[in-house]
């Protein structure tokens, strides 16, 4: 899978992140502060203005600190009654009738058909179970204040945040109910979807002789099932597998002799795992044999992968550490995706072939090399073996054991060498790792559905945050707002960066008035506009526009950060540590949100 | 103010309970009821439906005439509310970004979504359908996987032509993909073998398809065919008309060369060209409309050349010696500096001779309406309406001939017809053999195929004088002949001299090394 960013160690995460939001939560607190005594001072001059504001921050935190959790949990009941009243579980209904005409619109002859299921499944849960929870978080405080419905709370001895907390904690309750009913309908809905098998015909096989006539195998295809067909290699005992196609193989047996034999086709393996990588760090040597961070770029717009020149000493190297007998007592099974790109066309009908090696960092010892042909896209395995050779300088062969002699403290390299001139390998960190063990599938659902939870929890905490000062309408606007930009944040500071800097090439076409511009003079994005005054003074508009959706994009949360689909979309274990920093920022903005609605309600008590 | 006079005063600028601004706003809403009901009525069963329905079934736009109804599209649309070109922008964006990042799986669901969005927009249909077949096929290193990449997109087509059923170029499309992407690529001796080899194309294409039917150029002609038919049918035709009308003979072309080059000769190849042969007569007698809005036959040029010819004869008769006379006047009534000026051979004038020159030109240009308008009165309504005819013949001619260069018409005639006959389909099969025996080192026997090739070469190339002065036909020789060269270097022995096809040699350019 394409990993662009290295998942980074929880606890060597959680110490900076901490420091970042408490610089970022202490900004806007200060300028929450200010604008506070702003207004107070317009009404009661500055010196009162400064001690109201003084007195309402210790009355607020007074307020927070001393919450109830027995009556949290009597608002949090309330707020379930009150969406359960507001017929919520109507989205279950819709969920059922987007699972039954979903086979409208997914294709089963999808390249990856279980990505692609997953892919819409946990994508309309998430956007379902925060709509929903984002719909009851905005209009709810609004509707009761205006029905005055909310006197019946403030008349009680309930503090303003466990008003917000409660809301906050009720349709989060309503929301987990959702999203645990939803990922369990959409599980059965993935796996129901993506199981099948295929036939193979006796007709549809042919043997394979070598020059003397023996049989040394068969060969041929499967039936056309959901879209596809396999080619199917079987050995000379007629046992083989259909070859790797949509993300999944099959594994088979002829059974009988002659025009009568049979054959048992196996379900589908690689749908829907849950492979445990231990990843390795990537590093390069050039053509001269030379060390190198990077590798050699091909000139594709997507620099993801590295590529390395073939017949020269350029080899892509990965360390792999921690690797123990413990965990492979078997021999270590490396997985790759090895991309190809061609200079000359060379033998059309074979694959481009190079080697992969071990190599001891401590000694330089060297296992002998495993010839590979790269297989571009889908993933290739290879079981390096506890004994194997290495070869001496008089060109002898000589055995050697795995972990006495090629591993040093858990530590191994593996170099990936292209064998032909004019040719390159294209590989990314995160295209060789030891396959470390195989976790569950379905608990690696679960773990993504827990990506769902955290967006729904954030979204529930800023609707009600949003609802505890604005009318219902505007709450959700607003929401949908922060939700917007967070989404977009990456993009905005990407073009933040361009407009300050003039460099057009971090994202061209400018910012929303001379896109406007553009678009009305249909002006290409890459030409270069005339820097005449009314140009360089649209584009310092654009600037003071900018500037403000900069700043929220830097402490706005975004959703589909917070997923880890692709993950499960693409057969691999959701790492904990990523679990734990989404975990981790999910609190953090519950609690900012939380302090937030705290103070905006209890000012509006005041106020009134 | 007490709340009771206030209700009392609300009450009475009340009706039914509503405000005034209320119900006015109901009522002009029920009122524009009427209007939306007249425009945009569907129609059904009973009746032709509203003025839109109308109007879309008059120029053929309503959904049933454009192809089949897809439900999955028309929920999709319902779905986005208003919204399907935002939609549209957003998929067509992601779709590049998939395509940047390798996801092929996001990719074709992307495409998949456009298409529904938006089923009879011709170029989604075919620019996608290019993406998948051209550029995302090529990222992919096993010839087998590109081959699948490639029929993607050709089965991407056939949806957008079933949603299409209006849409010739999309039949063109489907048509070029099969034969230029599979026939012409740097896998196509590989992707023509896995296109005969595939039984669910053919089985989806046209159950039944035989062997030798499933030649990727046979089937690429069908699709031309079917395309063809429904352009004759009344399908309005959004392309250059000249190009389309004459894929079903380059495809033809292309099927025999593809045999010979597969090493098929004898009566399978006779008959390819036989069939090259019939498709080129077929285009030559189509009628071709041209941006004069007069639409010609490539094959009448001829014909019309002799036509003109006759008519200028009769004019000739009828009026003799009075062609020559109005040139000679014409030229008599030449300013001084203008004879002067065409005295002077055309290479050697300068800048101002060569202006008083071209002046000279227009002036002595002389034409039979010219003339006719000189006619005496007896004969003058006769000679004006012969003029007309050769002013009609001449200019029709001179627009076949230019739009013949565009489809290089003469040289795929001069090629269909050479290449039937047993001189030319002896010279290919003779070509095949020099060159496989050299490549397997049987140098003597490459040598004796090479000169009978020669041999053959010099009778097709006396039989047909286009071909002779062909420019490419020639650089394809000197290519040939450069092998037979290499391979004399190796025998040690000297290149003939004369060579047979010299004159041919000469005529092609050195050779890039």
């Amino acid at each position: 899978m394409v990993l662009e960013e290295e998942i980074p160690r929880f606890a060597a995460w959680i110490g900076p992140a901490v420091i970042r939001y408490l610089f970022a939560g202490g900004l806007v607190a200060l300028f929450a502060a200010a604008i506070a005594w702003c207004v107070q001072a317009v009404l009661h001059g500055p010196l009162a203005a400064g001690d109201r504001v003084y007195r309402g921050i210790l009355a607020g935190f007074a307020d927070l600190a001393g919450m109830s959790p027995r009556r949290v949990w009597a608002l949090a009941r309330l707020a379930v009654q009150e969406s359960l009243r507001r017929n919520v579980l109507v989205v279950l209904a819709v969920f059922a009738v987007l699972l039954l005409f979903a086979g409208w619109f997914l294709d089963p002859g999808s390249v990856n058909p279980g990505k692609l299921y997953l892919g819409f499944i946990l994508g309309a849960s998430n956007l379902l179970v925060c709509c929903v929870t984002l719909l009851l978080a905005v209009f709810s405080l609004p509707a009761d204040m205006k029905s005055r419905a909310i006197q019946t709370v403030t008349t009680k001895p309930v503090r303003t945040s466990e008003i917000v907390l409660g809301r906050i904690l009720g349709f989060a309750g309503v929301g987990t109910a959702l999203v645990a009913l939803m990922g369990l309908a959409g599980w059965a809905f993935v796996v129901r979807s993506v199981a099948h098998s295929h036939d193979v015909a006796a007709d549809d096989m042919v043997e394979v002789t070598d020059e003397s006539g023996a049989v040394t195998g068969f060969t041929g295809r499967t039936s056309l099932d959901r879209g596809h067909r396999h080619r199917v290699t079987l050995d000379a005992n007629g046992q083989g597998v259909a070859e790797t196609g949509q993300g999944h193989r099959h594994s088979i047996t002829r059974v009988g002799e002659g025009t009568k034999a049979t054959y048992d086709v196996g379900p589908a393996d690689g749908l829907l795992e849950a492979r445990r990588p231990l990843r390795g760090s990537l590093r390069f040597l050039d053509r001269d044999g030379r060390p190198s961070t990077k590798g050699i770029s091909v000139g594709a717009e997507w620099s993801y992968r590295q590529y390395i020149e073939g017949g020269t000493p350029a080899a892509a190297i990965w360390t792999f550490t921690g690797v123990t007998p413990e965990a492979f007592s078997d021999g270590l099974p490396l997985e790759m995706i090895v991309r190809v790109f061609r200079t000359h066309k060379g033998r059309i009908e074979e694959g481009i072939h190079g080697t992969v090696q071990l190599r001891n960092p401590a000694t330089n010892l060297r296992s002998e090399a495993f010839p590979i042909v790269a297989k571009e896209f889908t993933i290739d395995t290879l079981l390096v073996p506890r004994r194997l050779g290495t070869v001496l300088a008089d060109g002898e062969v000589k055995e050697i054991d795995l972990f006495t002699d090629l591993i040093a403290d858990g530590q191994v390299e593996v170099w990936l060498q292209c064998l032909e001139p004019g040719q390159y390998y294209g590989v990314a960190q995160a295209d060789f790792y030891l396959r470390a063990g195989e976790g569950s599938f379905a608990f690696n659902y679960a773990k993504s559905c827990l990506g769902i939870w955290f967006a729904m929890l954030v979204v529930t905490a800023l609707g009600v945050m949003f609802s505890t000062f604005l009318a219902g309408p505007v709450a959700l606007l607003a929401a949908l707002s922060v939700v917007l930009i967070g989404q977009f944040r990456e993009f905005i500071a990407r073009l933040f960066e361009s407009q300050v800097t003039g460099d057009a090439t971090i994202v061209p076409g400018g910012g929303p008035i001379e896109s406007l511009y553009r678009i009305a003079t249909q002006t290409s994005i890459t030409l270069e506009l005339d820097p005449t005054p009314a140009v360089q003074a649209m584009k310092a508009f654009d600037t003071v526009l900018l500037a403000p959706m900069r700043l929220a994009a830097g402490i706005f949360p975004s959703l589909s950060a917070l997923g880890t689909g692709t993950f499960v979309a693409e057969g691999f274990e959701i790492p904990f540590d990523l679990l734990a920093a989404h975990a981790a920022e999910t609190a953090g903005f519950v609690l900012a949100f939380l302090i937030a609605g705290a103070f905006f309600l209890k000012a509006r008590e005041v106020a009134s | 103010m007490s709340a009771g006079s206030a209700r009392s005063r609300g009450s009475a600028t009340q009706w039914l309970g509503l405000r005034p601004a209320t119900l006015v706003t109901l009522v002009a809403l029920a009122l524009l009821l009427v209007p939306l009901s007249i425009l945009a009525q569907p129609a059904d069963s009973a009746g032709p439906g509203g003025v839109l329905a109308r109007l879309r079934s008059a120029a053929g736009l309503s959904q049933a005439n454009l192809g089949e109804v897809d439900p999955t599209g028309e929920t999709i649309r319902f779905a986005t509310l208003g919204l399907k070109n935002i939609a549209v922008t957003l998929l067509w964006d992601r779709a590049n970004h998939y395509k940047k990042v390798e996801d092929w799986t996001n990719l074709s669901a992307t495409l998949e979504q456009m298409t529904k969005l938006q089923p009879n927009f011709y170029s989604v249909w075919d620019f996608q359908a290019h993406n998948l077949s051209y550029n995302i096929s090529v990222e992919f290193d096993d010839f087998r996987d590109r081959y699948a990449w490639v029929m993607k997109g050709i089965e991407f087509l056939r949806q957008g032509i079933a949603l299409n059923l209006r849409e010739p170029r999309l039949l063109g499309r489907m048509g070029w993909f099969i034969g230029q992407k599979i026939g012409k690529s740097d896998e196509k001796k590989q992707f023509r073998r896995l296109f005969k080899a595939d039984d669910d194309f053919h089985d989806r294409d046209r159950p039944g398809r035989t062997l030798p039917e499933r030649d990727n150029w046979l089937v690429a002609r069908e699709k031309y065919l079917a395309a063809q038919r429904l352009a004759d049918a009344g399908a309005p035709l959004k392309t250059t008309a000249l190009i389309f009308h004459s894929e079903p003979m380059m495809t033809a072309i292309n099927h025999a060369r593809a045999l010979e080059d597969d090493g098929t000769f004898g009566t399978t190849a006779r008959d390819a060209w036989k069939l090259a042969g019939d498709e080129m007569r077929r285009f030559a007698m189509r009628e071709i409309p041209t941006s004069w809005d007069v639409p010609i036959r490539l094959g009448l040029r001829e014909a019309e050349e002799e036509r003109a010819k006759r008519i200028a004869a009769e004019l000739e008769a009828l009026l003799p010696g009075q062609f020559a006379a109005l040139a000679e006047r014409k030229r008599s009534a030449l300013p001084a500096d203008q004879k002067t000026a065409l005295d002077v051979q055309p290479f050697e004038r300068n800048e101002q001779q060569q202006q008083l020159a071209a002046e000279a030109e227009t002036a002595l240009r002389v034409t039979w309406p010219m003339v006719a308008r000189e006619a005496p009165p007896e004969a003058r309504d006769k000679a004006k309406e012969l003029a007309r005819q050769h002013v009609e013949a001449t200019e029709t001619a001179t627009m076949i001939d230019r739009y013949r260069d565009i489809v290089n018409f003469d040289f795929w005639r001069a090629t269909c017809e050479a290449e039937v006959t047993e001189p030319a389909l002896r010279a290919r099969e003779k070509t095949w053999e020099a060159e496989r025996e050299f490549a397997d080192a049987k140098l003597q026997p490459a040598k004796q195929a090479f000169d009978e090739a020669f041999q053959a070469w010099r009778e097709v190339f006396d039989a047909s004088p286009v071909l002779r002065d062909d420019q490419l036909t020639a650089d394809d020789i000197a290519e040939i002949v450069d092998r037979y060269r290499k391979l004399l270097e190796q025998l040690d022995e000297p290149f003939p001299s004369p060579f047979i096809l010299q004159d041919i040699l000469d005529k092609a350019g050195p050779l890039d090394q």
